[in-house]
């Protein structure tokens, strides 16, 4: 019903579908809780810049409407599809809560939960460009040792080695138990206020400097490509709208839940070619006195996942270090931070460049 | 773990032509007649070009490996006692992109030429690939 009432929408537009480049969505659209943007788009085979749930009950669709708005004047799309509905399909009722294709088409193969889909991409990866066991697994380990200089790392005082990872239980071919983060109990929150907030702030402010998204996928099999991922343009749009480059970043804080997918990052962010990003790791590591340092707080395949406060955590510590108070891992003169996020299955991209004030 | 069920299929009204084709041993897909493009999984629109205009129609049921993983640690426990099983990304032939699980005893590799083969268990019917012949 949700699929017939947009393509009404768009009828009634004369707006091309391949002008639709944001998305709204409520809740209840018959999905688990999370992602239900990303399954709409993926049913309606849209890949949107922009996209979001509104849950404000039967305030949504009005809210929806200035959300809407507000993303096309902040740049981030150009023509937002609001859409929200339920089923009253009386052989649907009481049968099932989860109208998720993924339960439909993947979990009855044995493919539940991330680890497997994860795997498809180390697997792919691997086979593209002859990335090795060693080379992921040393991604978790530099992770780890930076995790030795925070104090809220779960692992705090924990150092493993490649040998640790690699023996570590297989759970699916190639990804090892430890190259997969470690869930943790946990919270985050940050303020983003205007100008006039900031003559209140007590302390120094980062700002803002440019940000993309984009949501290509839900599942991993209709992924567009298994060897790179939606963080490519959701980067490329937060640097161009930032007027930087990636070598002008003094912090990469990336999105880590596995350990490929801080290499795909590497790569997908322009610091290093497609397939490069296994010789990069063997011979560099990722601490604040590095060339290049990332995960400062040690990630979260160092620090360990409070659900999904575990993202903001890329963001405090890409604040802190800016504000310099970074403590006992202190970047010198840092002057701009790279921070992204990655949803589902390598399907929902966020990128923000944070900064000093611009001139 | 034995008495762990399997999750049931989770049918809905533009899917059961999908998995009733898989009891008449043979699978169809949607095809759609405005754009002739083929999509899967089954939708009331179609994804390319969002016309309501979509037929059920048989696939050439080949492909190739896009990417595989052997599962030892499952999402699901009712899974556990089949470990360590393949799964595989297929591409079709006709464009799209299957999740799928590995039939036949020939150890499959990316690239690797695949054809349908229709399994079954205690839940019915599923579309697995094994080695093109």
């Amino acid at each position: 019903l949700m699929a017939k009432a947009s393509r009404l929408a768009l009828l009634d537009s004369g707006i091309p579908k391949a002008k639709i480049d944001g998305l709204l969505v409520s809740v209840h659209a018959g999905e688990t809780p999370m992602h239900v943007p990303a399954t709409v788009a993926e049913y309606l085979g849209l890949t949107p810049r922009y996209a979001g749930s509104c849950d404000l009950g039967g305030a949504s669709a009005v809210g929806m409407i200035w959300r809407a708005a507000a993303a096309i004047n902040a740049g981030m799309a150009s023509s937002v599809l609001c859409v929200l509905g339920n089923t009253r399909d009386a052989s649907l009722i009481g049968k099932t809560s989860n109208r998720n294709p993924i339960r439909e088409f993947d979990v009855p193969y044995g493919a539940s939960g991330a680890n497997s889909a994860y795997a498809f991409l180390a697997s792919s990866h691997a086979k593209k460009y002859g990335t090795s066991p060693e080379q992921l697994a040393v991604i978790a380990v530099h992770e780890r040792n930076n995790g030795q200089l925070n104090l809220d790392s779960v692992f705090y005082g924990t150092n493993i080695s490649i040998e640790d990872v690699l023996n570590s239980p297989m759970v699916s071919t190639p990804i090892h138990l430890l190259e997969i983060v470690m869930p943790c109990g946990g919270a985050a929150a940050v303020i983003v206020s205007n100008s006039s907030g900031i003559g209140a702030a007590k302390s120094v402010p980062v700002w803002i400097r440019g940000a993309g998204e984009f949501i290509t996928h839900r599942a991993m099999s209709q992924a567009p490509s298994l060897t790179s991922g939606p963080l490519k343009f959701a980067i490329a749009d937060a640097l161009s709208k930032s007027k930087l480059s990636i070598s002008e970043m003094s912090l990469l804080s990336f999105y880590d839940c596995y350990t490929i997918m801080l290499g795909i990052q590497l790569e997908d962010s322009g610091f290093v070619e497609p397939g490069g990003f296994g010789g990069y790791v063997e011979s560099n590591n990722f601490s604040h006195l590095s060339h290049m340092p990332i995960n400062t707080h040690g990630g979260q395949l160092g620090a360990g996942q409070s659900d999904l406060a575990g993202g903001m955590g890329h963001v405090i510590e890409a604040v802190h270090q800016l504000r310099q108070t970074a403590t006992n891992r202190q970047i010198s003169d840092p002057e701009f931070a790279l921070v992204t996020g990655n949803g589902a299955t390598m399907s929902e991209a966020t990128a923000v460049v944070l900064g000093g004030q611009s001139d | 773990v034995t008495d762990i069920k399997l999750p049931t299929k989770t049918i809905n009204p533009e899917s059961d032509s999908f998995w009733k084709s898989l009891e008449d041993e043979w699978p169809n897909m949607q095809q759609c007649q405005s754009c002739e493009k083929w999509q899967h999984y089954p939708r009331v629109i179609c994804s390319h070009c969002w016309s309501l205009n979509l037929i059920f129609r048989p696939i050439s049921g080949l492909g190739h490996v896009l990417s595989l993983t052997d599962v030892f640690k499952p999402g699901h426990p009712a899974f556990s006692s089949s470990t360590p099983y393949r799964l595989l990304i297929v591409q079709l032939l006709e464009g799209p992109k299957v999740l799928s699980r590995q039939s036949g005893e020939q150890p499959l590799a990316i690239e690797d030429q695949v054809e349908a083969e229709i399994t079954s268990n205690e839940n019915g019917y599923l579309l697995c690939f094994r080695k093109k012949q």
